[in-house]
């Protein structure tokens, strides 16, 4: 989903997206075709109903696990400033021994990820492009600290407590 | 009586067993490439005759994504035909190459004869189109590749079933970009298309092309794109190909029954040259009519959704201003595309709309 305030621009998209035909006949400009499918769209138009939830739950789960883990050593949580908003796609953790806690929290069940454990520069591709470490010390730095909590809107508060009750247990 | 050109109510009437298909998936929450894209690509590739089939986003991607990984970009140059949908020029461009394009022949296909004088040292690839389910002579523009050292890539999206001598699509160029959208003759509920390829070192590439470049979930070998085909789709694909045989075969049918029809009005309406060799699927059923404009009023009035594939040649459209072709450069295209319709022909046709069909054409010429 595109979206802009730029009228212009989205008459161009909403041409460029399908063959650059305004009309059956005629092509004003040579193009691609990258429509959003009708199927999925039909039942976005439902989901759509249901996005304010789930942004409710998500920042619900965000404040559970601030609270619960304030002060909490080893850790830097997620913070929002006053004028943000954060729909909390992922709660990402900075955290000391990182793998540990990882494998400690999935010894409980407890299912993270990394996102992502690679800045691009140090993948191959991005070697190639002439990057080599230590170039962006910060992303690298936080590429081995980072950690994924589960935050999604169908978690219980009951489950983010015990989430943040082993990563407490862990630091302690 | 009503002849419609479109055929979905009737082939999606009984919807639930596709449904069900995929209620199992949404609760099985596979919904990025996943099992049901593999299978798909199994009996896809078995399908078309070819070792390699690789689900993408589009027909239009599907010509896309293998130009771009065989290296055609900016400062390339790339030869099709101007009587073919604005998606392969569109794929062209997209690739950032100068569209070339050159007359067809009387089957509405690139003519082989007029793509020497089109080469230039910038030149790097033939596109071939398989307009309308036909299929251009192959060996023949493969020749003049090999003499010239270009690829050949093989836009196919309207061929799905096509053969050439018994060969399958892409046996001539690198690769082959079939289409899945709603109107072709394997259809899904949206777009989608498939990449063909014998080359095991390109489908490797595509394959990661299409999803991100990714070799693992932490790590990307190439900088790619996101075009894969919906898994959703494939849920759809793979039900539908237990009805490909029967779509391509009552299509074949359907085209001998008219093909056969216009001969008592042979002075009226002519289908193009049938050549020895090629099965064409008829995606499109064309022919050539005296009076088309008047015809497919006549025919529409009366009920039959006939249409015009297309009524304007690539080089004239307004996006082709940038390439410079004249009025008069391409006559056979131009001439064609005033005479050319399309016949409703689909596989859901009864034998009773056929023939009314029939009747009318018959009727407008005052012959019957």
């Amino acid at each position: 989903m595109l979206i802009t305030n730029d009228l212009a621009l989205a008459d161009r998209v909403r041409l460029l997206r399908n063959h650059g035909h305004p009309n059956r006949d005629d092509c004003v400009e040579f193009s691609i075709v990258s429509r959003l499918d009708s199927v999925q769209a039909a039942m976005l138009r439902v989901k759509l109903r249901y996005l304010p939830e789930v942004t409710r739950r998500r920042r619900e789960n965000a404040d559970c696990y601030r609270e619960a883990l304030a002060g909490c050593p080893g850790i830097r949580l997620p913070q929002e400033r006053a004028e943000e908003f954060s729909v909390y796609h992922t709660f990402i953790i900075d955290c000391e021994r990182r793998d540990e806690l990882r494998s400690h929290l999935d010894k409980k069940g407890i299912g993270t990820v990394i996102h992502y454990p690679i800045p691009i520069h140090l993948m191959q591709v991005g070697r190639k492009l002439g990057f080599k470490p230590g170039m962006f010390p910060v992303a690298e730095r936080l590429a081995g600290r980072i950690l994924s909590l589960p935050i999604y809107p169908q978690i219980t508060k009951d489950q983010v407590l015990t989430i943040s009750k082993e990563i407490l247990a862990f630091y302690s | 009586m009503k002849v419609p050109f479109s055929y979905l109510d009737r082939q999606f009437k009984d919807v639930d067993a596709y449904l069900k298909d995929v209620r199992e998936l949404v609760l099985s929450g596979d919904f990025t490439l996943g099992k049901p894209l593999t299978e798909f690509e199994g009996k896809f590739a078995k399908k078309v005759g070819m070792p390699h089939a690789i689900g993408v986003g589009t027909g239009t991607d599907a010509l896309i994504m293998p130009m771009k990984l065989c290296d055609i970009g900016p400062g390339d140059e790339v030869i099709t035909t101007t009587m073919t949908f604005y998606a392969t020029v569109g794929a062209i461009v997209a690739t950032g190459a100068r569209p070339v394009l050159v007359d067809s022949e009387d089957g509405f296909m690139i003519d082989p004869s007029k793509i020497e004088e089109a080469i230039t040292p910038k030149t790097k690839a033939i596109v071939t189109v398989t307009f309308s389910g036909n299929i251009p002579d192959m060996e023949a523009v493969a020749k003049i590749a090999k003499k010239h050292n270009l690829m050949i890539f093989e836009d196919t999206c309207q061929s799905i079933g096509g053969l050439l001598d018994g060969k399958p699509m892409g046996s001539w160029g690198r690769a082959a970009g079939y289409s899945l959208h709603p109107l072709k003759n394997l259809n899904v509920w949206a777009d989608g298309g498939v990449v063909v390829t014998r080359e095991d070192e390109l489908a490797r590439k595509l394959r990661l092309y299409r999803n991100h470049g990714l070799i693992s979930r932490d790590e990307i070998e190439i900088f790619g794109i996101n075009c894969r085909l919906d898994t959703i789709q494939a849920v759809i694909g793979n039900r539908l190909f237990g009805e490909v045989d029967f779509i391509t075969n009552r299509r074949i049918e359907v085209a001998g029954r008219y093909d056969q029809a216009w001969k008592e009005i042979a002075d009226c309406v002519a289908p193009p040259v049938r050549r020895p060799g090629v099965r064409h699927v008829y995606h499109l059923y064309m022919v050539r009519a005296k009076k088309r404009d008047e015809l497919l009023r006549f025919l529409n009035e009366n009920g039959i959704e006939a249409k015009i594939h297309y009524p304007r040649p690539m080089h004239l459209q307004p996006a082709a201003k940038v390439l410079d072709y004249p009025l008069g450069r391409f006559p056979k295209a131009e001439q064609d595309c005033r005479e050319i319709i399309t016949l409703p022909a689909h596989q859901h046709l009864t034998d009773e709309e056929i023939e009314f069909t029939i009747r009318t054409v018959k009727k407008f010429y005052g012959k019957n």
